[in-house]
């Protein structure tokens, strides 16, 4: 479904390149939970933000479903992640100003969905999530799990392909921590919906059938 | 979509709920004082406008140069118009119009005072006054026809029906029967031409009988239709022959008097003033004229008030918008596209210029009756109501709101993902454009302050100077109606002698100031003294004038009732003696007026007659009966006395006069509205300065937190490495100043530029403008100062902990 071939990624400090990512190939086919695992600083978030279109390489390619996506327009991009790509973050990224069930709603929004249609796939996610009874609360009124548990049920709203997930449990205590690595488990069994996860912990790293390495910008 | 939008737009505008409030407040408190000002400005602009024919029409005058500088005179001869009519090519109607002083209705014993107008019957034609009954090619071609206007009819006949309807009216000293042949609308509040009655000019020649003959008695004003096409300028050159040989009387009196000629080789030249300029020429028709630059001024002031407010509801819009980058990163994440995204940020701006639109008709709705009575307008919002206003609010508000909330997400929608949901913007480049509309708006309004208050100690200084003489407790009364003036003044000194608070009793041709009837004259004369052609004003006066004015004598005598001959002496004044040169002048003779030369028994000081726009000119003053008529009475009564003296006054004056027309007033009152243009302008820039100064300092206020917010964090980092306060105040105070300096530095050449164009129109003016300057742009800075202290330090105080954890 992805295929990275011979991705670069540097930042020019004072004349010379600092590199980020080295030279990376990566395959991943429909329904693989990938943990992509590293030191700080290894690239692991960069390599992520380059697989969900949100940062660009400066060198290399990369293919979407067979179709090189780096020289797309942002509108073509926004198309792609709008349909096929779901965003969990480590801070959340839950919007201020929405209730839970306004925030699982707006990706629906930017999808063109009618409002009656909305109003049934946030349904089945408060209900798919059992957060039902906390869709008036603002995300503040939240703790750090619950907060977590709207922004992957809003990610996966929009019932996209893929999921990419930034250490989402890097906020979370330990317990929390193993209801949401469930959750991604349950997802990518049943649903196949594919799994690729930045994590500093092995335990959650195990839940991957893959684990990426990355030292230095590069696989190991 | 745009529910959504709407939704979260409301919802955001409540949580800060004080910045939505000091957004709505800045903005609709602006919006209102400016569209005040253009209810002002374009007031004044749309006089004379209404009548169709308008460009056509122009009120004639005669243009002469007794002293080298063009004088107009805008009276006219009774002959003069019918002559020209046959005579002159190219005029389609023309109509006298005299103005009638003292006419009443009198109705079953009531007695209606009426302002009257006596014209020709051609003026209907021209002027584009309603008829709402009766027939316009006919209403008026009889003497004893009248028309009178709607407000008249109704005072006067209640609901009736009132063509054909006889009634008495005073005309000239008796009571006469007219009948109404038509009824008008009222002339609207921007006519020059005010009237309640309009009768056939006939009357007027009929009262004038003496001088119905004479082309040199002046004394009506004359408005010309010119046919379409004709050129006024050929038309004026065309007139040179018809005054040559119709005014030979005025041209040689001019040429005796030393006038000089203009560039065509004429002593006196007939003009035409286009109708659109009579309200802004002084001395055409209508009570009060403006100057051309006033409602420019109006204009610019509204402007600039503008400008501020929407700069400073930008800046406090973008100041919130920047600190949203976050949720831009998260939309687009999720999808939305940048002009989703800007859409959705524009609609919340849009709302705040909505609300505030909306709370501008109820600001307004408070403001415009202090602005009327602070003014004197008579401004109404319904003339706001209309299309085209309603249009311009529209597409400011669209406008408005779409920079200040689409630029933010514009901005950030162009950013990378990434660096929008981390806020990575360069701070240099991010408030820029905050920090340019800052300086822009600060420039403005420290502007409209340095104009304000250089304006207001202009108009002080005006009202402060020394006039030379003391109006402060003189009464003047205007000598009108049939009763001889000299007759009057003798009768009122009488009567005068036996209240004890009345010190002096004196009468003059001309008023000191501007009369309640808004009218002044000067009289002059110019003479052959030792092969030199000098010009001096003569002012008519009468016995214990010096005493009255409390004009002090230099040298010599005044005029006393145990010398006969004074009555052909004068008494000058120093200007006088300065032109003829040094010496002593008193017992000397001049050949001024008349056959008979003028012996000089007194030098007087200098006083001013005129407004201070002008220097003093050389003055005689003469008790001859035969020079001129006697006008006014001045009455000074004892400090202390003056509110009940009045009142006496004006009773003992009605039981000498058969009826007062004028009512007397106090002399200094006079003196003041002579200045109420200018008065009237310092009043608005004084509350246009404030309104402005207050929103800059709002603007201000939160440009200063949004960047104290970017740079929270450095001062964390300068607290930990062992800044204290005053290293925090230097560091930060000065990045903030720094914009109100080159604020200060734009606006004072602007200023300077401006407040000498104005000053350049006053003969005495204060001597150090640029020192009020300075002194306005002081203030302008320590308010500018406080407000940035006040966050600086609040900034300073907060634990680095804090700061530092966030960033």
């Amino acid at each position: 479904m992805i295929r990275l071939q011979h991705i670069f990624k540097w930042y020019p400090v004072g004349g010379t390149r600092s590199f980020v990512l080295k030279d990376i190939n990566l395959e991943v086919e429909q329904g693989e939970f990938i943990s992509i695992m590293g030191p700080s600083g290894s690239g692991k978030s960069t390599l992520l933000h380059i697989l969900g279109l949100l940062d660009r390489p400066n060198e290399g390619a990369y293919y979407f479903q067979g179709e090189e996506v780096l020289h797309l327009r942002e509108k073509q991009r926004a198309a792609i992640y709008k349909q096929h790509i779901g965003f969990v973050f480590q801070a959340y990224h839950l919007i201020d100003e929405l209730t839970v069930a306004e925030n699982i709603e707006t990706p629906l929004i930017y999808q063109g969905l009618k409002a009656s249609a909305r109003k049934a796939v946030v349904g089945d996610m408060l209900d798919r999530f059992g957060i039902v009874g906390k869709k008036d609360l603002f995300p503040h009124q939240l703790s750090g799990g619950q907060q977590q548990m709207v922004g992957i049920a809003r990610a996966l709203a929009g019932k996209p392909k893929i999921l990419l997930a930034d250490e989402p449990t890097g906020n979370l205590n330990s317990q929390q921590g193993t209801q949401i690595m469930e959750l991604f488990k349950d997802l990518n069994a049943q649903e196949g919906v594919s799994i690729i996860q930045v994590t500093h912990s092995e335990k959650n790293a195990a839940y991957g059938h893959r684990i990426i390495e990355l030292l230095d910008g590069q696989v190991q | 979509m745009w529910k959504h939008d709407f939704k979260i737009g409301i919802r955001q505008l409540k949580k800060h709920a004080g910045y939505t409030l000091v957004h709505v407040l800045g903005l609709s408190l602006a919006i209102a004082v400016a569209l005040i000002l253009y209810l002002a400005a374009h007031f004044e602009w749309s006089f004379d406008r209404f009548h169709t024919k308008a460009p056509q029409i122009y009120q004639a005058y005669y243009e002469t140069y007794p002293q080298g500088n063009p004088r107009q005179e805008y009276s006219f001869p009774i002959p003069f118009a019918p002559q020209a009519d046959k005579e002159l090519a190219g005029i389609a109607y023309i109509s006298r119009y005299a103005d009638i002083g003292g006419a009443y209705v009198q109705q079953e014993a009531m007695r209606h005072d009426v302002t009257m107008r006596l014209v020709d019957p051609d003026f209907l034609k021209m002027y584009s006054f309603t008829l709402v009954s009766g027939n316009p090619e006919t209403a008026l071609n009889q003497p004893e026809s009248l028309l009178i206007t709607q407000g008249l009819a109704n005072r006067i006949f209640g609901a009736q029906e009132v063509l054909g309807k006889a009634l008495q009216l005073q005309l000239g000293g008796e009571l006469q029967n007219f009948v109404v042949r038509g009824v008008l609308q009222d002339p609207p509040e921007t006519s020059s031409i005010q009237f309640e009655v309009l009768g056939n000019f006939q009357q007027f020649v009929r009262m004038e009988a003496t001088d119905a003959q004479s082309w040199s008695a002046l004394n009506h004003q004359v408005f010309v239709e010119l046919q379409a096409g004709v050129d006024p300028q050929i038309f004026q050159q065309q007139a040179r022959k018809f005054t040559a040989l119709h005014f030979n009387a005025l041209v040689n009196g001019l040429e005796k008097s030393g006038a000089q000629k203009n560039a065509a080789g004429d002593y006196a030249q007939l003009k035409l003033l286009p109708l659109a300029q009579v309200h802004h020429t002084p001395g055409a028709v209508g009570a009060r004229q403006v100057p051309t630059l006033y409602p420019y001024v109006l204009m610019g002031v509204s402007l600039l008030i503008l400008l501020v407010a929407c700069s400073n509801f930008i800046n406090l819009n973008l100041a919130t918008s920047f600190q949203r980058h976050k949720e831009i990163g998260m939309r687009k994440t999720l999808g939305g596209l940048k002009g989703q995204i800007i859409r959705q940020f524009w609609v919340e701006a849009f709302l705040i210029c909505i609300a505030s639109v909306c709370f501008v008709v109820m600001l307004s709705l408070w403001f415009l009756p202090e602005f009327n009575a602070l003014t004197g307008y008579q401004l109404s919002l319904n003339s706001v109501l209309n299309i085209r206003i309603f249009l311009v609010v529209l597409v400011l508000v669209l406008g408005i709101s779409l920079f200040a909330g689409g630029y933010p997400a514009w901005r950030f929608g162009g950013l990378s993902t990434l660096d929008a949901l981390a806020g990575e913007v360069k701070y240099g480049d991010k408030p820029r454009i905050t920090q340019v509309l800052g300086v822009l708006q600060f420039s403005f309004s420290m502007l409209i302050l340095m104009t304000a208050i250089v304006a207001s100690r202009q108009i002080q200084y005006l009202l402060d100077k020394p006039l030379g003489y003391n109006p402060s407790t003189v009464i003047s009364i205007p000598i009108s109606g049939s009763l001889d003036p000299e007759l009057a003044l003798q009768r009122m000194r009488q009567a005068l002698t036996a209240v004890p608070y009345v010190e002096s009793v004196t009468g003059t041709e001309v008023n000191m100031g501007l009369g309640r009837g808004g009218s002044r004259s000067r009289s002059s004369y110019g003479f052959d003294y030792q092969d030199r052609v000098l010009h001096t004003d003569w002012i008519r006066v009468d016995y214990d004038y010096l005493e009255t004015m409390g004009i002090s004598l230099i040298s010599g005598r005044d005029f006393s009732r145990e010398h006969p001959s004074d009555s052909t002496a004068v008494i000058i004044n120093e200007a006088m003696v300065q032109m003829l040169g040094k010496g002593e002048w008193v017992g000397k003779s001049l050949p001024i007026s008349g056959d008979q030369a003028q012996e000089v028994i007194g030098v007087m000081k200098n006083f001013h007659t005129q407004t201070l726009h002008e220097g003093i000119a050389p003055l005689c003053i003469s008790i001859n009966a035969n020079e001129a008529p006697l006008e006014y009475i001045f009455v000074r009564v004892r400090p202390g006395s003056l509110k009940t003296a009045l009142q006496d006054i004006s009773r003992i004056w009605a039981d000498i006069t058969p009826q007062v027309i004028d009512a007397p007033s106090y002399l200094d009152e006079n003196v003041q509205r002579m200045y109420r243009q200018e008065t009237r302008l310092s009043g608005i820039l004084n509350y246009g300065s404030l309104i402005a100064i207050c929103i800059a300092c709002i603007g201000l206020f939160s440009l200063t937190a949004l960047l104290i917010k970017q740079k929270l964090k450095e001062i964390g980092i300068r607290k930990v490495l062992g800044a204290d306060l005053g290293h925090l105040l230097q560091v930060l105070g000065f990045r903030f100043l720094k914009l109100v300096l080159i604020a200060f530095l734009i606006s004072t050449p602007l200023a300077w530029l401006l407040i000498e164009h104005w000053l350049s129109g006053f003969a005495y003016r204060i001597s150090s403008p640029m020192l009020w300057i300075a002194f306005a742009g002081l203030a302008g800075f320590l308010i500018a100062l406080g407000t940035v202290l006040v966050l600086v330090i609040h900034a300073a105080r907060t634990k680095p902990v804090h700061v530092l954890k966030y960033s």
